[in-house]
């Protein structure tokens, strides 16, 4: 027992050292098992309330184009508007939106995340899907009263079911951690006819985001004849990097779903 | 407290400041992040006697960047590891500071010259970001890993050898 304590006295630094780094790792390996335990991260107080005053202070410099975008995109509601009138049946999507502003973001490391300013009492749930006006930014991870930490696209375990345009073949996107400007695609029979330039859309499978959201169009395609899938990479048509106002969809469908359950199991 | 004391309370609120609001907006060609808050931690001293306590400041300067950038523990790995590393590095570069008996040795350009300073800075920098990048993307391949490490180290090691230099002018005052 003497030796042990004489051990310890001798090495306490190595073997604080030691300790130290295994509760770093042990973090690191909790936070990427997607467990909930991640209580120190981006919509805790501080954190967020510094993000929210910094990203008012950036808001400023971009003030221009912002309202260019936003006069781009009141004109595409009112075309929207229009072709509605014309043919009421087409829903334009099945989802409400809850409007939000990003307070933080990454790009350029290996699992992304990014921080909106909208939290629980907006609404917000955490497995939310967040899209912008031109594409898929994510999918809700957290989620504070005011703040919601959101999984980026460009995370190594974000995987968004997505669909070919103009021939509904279906297949899976996932970044591959190179640039923020691309991604790949996977799980397209190596048959199917594709061309550059091709535009992706979202599949809206699982009700996370809504169907028919562009998300970008094919930029490279690298298959051998040989192989059984395409080797596909898309380009994003989002500026990932620059974008700032994101919706948060509400899934309407998936209400409906549990309200037409309830009305089963009441009767 | 000790004058001392505030004064690394003041460079941590700075480099940590400086890192959140200026830096980690900076993504220069996607690839490249400068990781400036290292300075904090070449900044404090190298003491036989405080060790243990130096190793928890740098852990939990480490906790409060994984706050900020939502990347729970990579930044406390790193950050503990070059604490540990810093003072068997330089002792390695210059061996005549194991005769002295000072407690406490402070990097300082003017004394150890600007050769040493480099070698010192870029190795720890270089230290520090290839731990993190690759427990951040160890499933990525290991020439994106290589280039990430390389063009945000070199960009890092520049920055903190440029602040040593101001750093040398304030303690001549």
């Amino acid at each position: 027992m003497r030796n042990l304590i004489e051990l310890i006295n001798k090495y306490n630094h190595q073997i604080l050292f030691i300790l130290l780094e295994v509760f770093a790792f042990f973090l690191i390996i909790q936070n990427n098992s997607f467990q909930k335990a991640a209580f120190i991260n981006s919509t805790n107080g501080v954190t967020a309330t510094s993000f929210l005053a910094i990203s008012n202070v950036k808001s400023y410099f971009s003030l221009k184009s912002t309202n260019e975008l936003l006069l781009m995109e009141n004109a595409k509601l009112k075309s929207l508007i229009s072709y509605q009138q014309k043919d009421s049946i087409s829903s334009i999507s099945a989802s409400h939106f809850i409007p939000a502003t990003i307070i933080n973001k990454s790009v350029a490391r290996a699992n992304n995340y990014i921080t909106i300013d909208k939290g629980k009492i907006d609404g917000i749930k955490k497995g939310m899907g967040v899209v912008s006006n031109n594409g898929v930014i994510g999918i809700v991870k957290e989620t504070s009263k005011h703040f919601s930490s959101v999984l980026s696209i460009l995370h190594s375990k974000s995987k968004v079911s997505v669909v070919i345009k103009k021939n509904n073949h279906f297949g899976s996107l996932q970044w591959d951690g190179k640039s923020y400007k691309k991604a790949k695609i996977y799980d397209i029979p190596s048959h199917v006819d594709l061309q550059l330039g091709d535009t992706i859309i979202t599949s809206g499978f699982s009700y996370i985001f809504p169907s028919n959201t562009i998300v970008g169009v094919i930029s490279d395609i690298k298959t051998k004849e040989a192989d059984k899938f395409h080797n596909l990479k898309m380009s994003f048509i989002e500026d990932l990097k620059e974008v700032k106002y994101v919706n948060v969809c509400q899934p309407l469908q998936k209400e409906e779903k549990e309200l037409l359950e309830e009305q089963l199991s009441n009767e | 407290m000790s004058k001392v004391t505030i004064r690394h309370i003041i460079n941590f609120i700075v480099f940590i400041s400086l890192q959140v609001l200026i830096f980690n907006n900076i993504f220069f060609m996607g690839y490249i992040n400068p990781y400036v808050y290292l300075m904090f931690l070449f900044l404090l001293p190298i003491s036989k006697k405080n060790q243990n306590l130096l190793l928890l400041i740098a852990f939990l300067t480490g906790i409060v960047m994984d706050a900020f950038q939502n990347s729970m523990g990579l930044h406390t790995f790193a950050c503990v590891l070059v604490m540990y590393l810093k003072s068997p590095i330089l002792l390695s570069l210059i061996p005549q500071l194991k005769n002295k008996t000072q407690n406490n040795i402070v990097f300082s350009i003017n004394e150890f010259g600007l050769a040493t300073t480099i070698i010192y800075t870029s190795i720890l920098v270089f230290i520090h970001h290839f731990a993190l990048f690759f427990i951040e993307a160890f499933q990525f391949d290991l020439g994106n890993i290589l280039l990430r490490t390389i063009a945000s180290g070199i960009v890092t090691s520049i920055l903190l050898i440029i602040f040593q230099f101001f750093n040398t002018r304030n303690s001549l005052k």
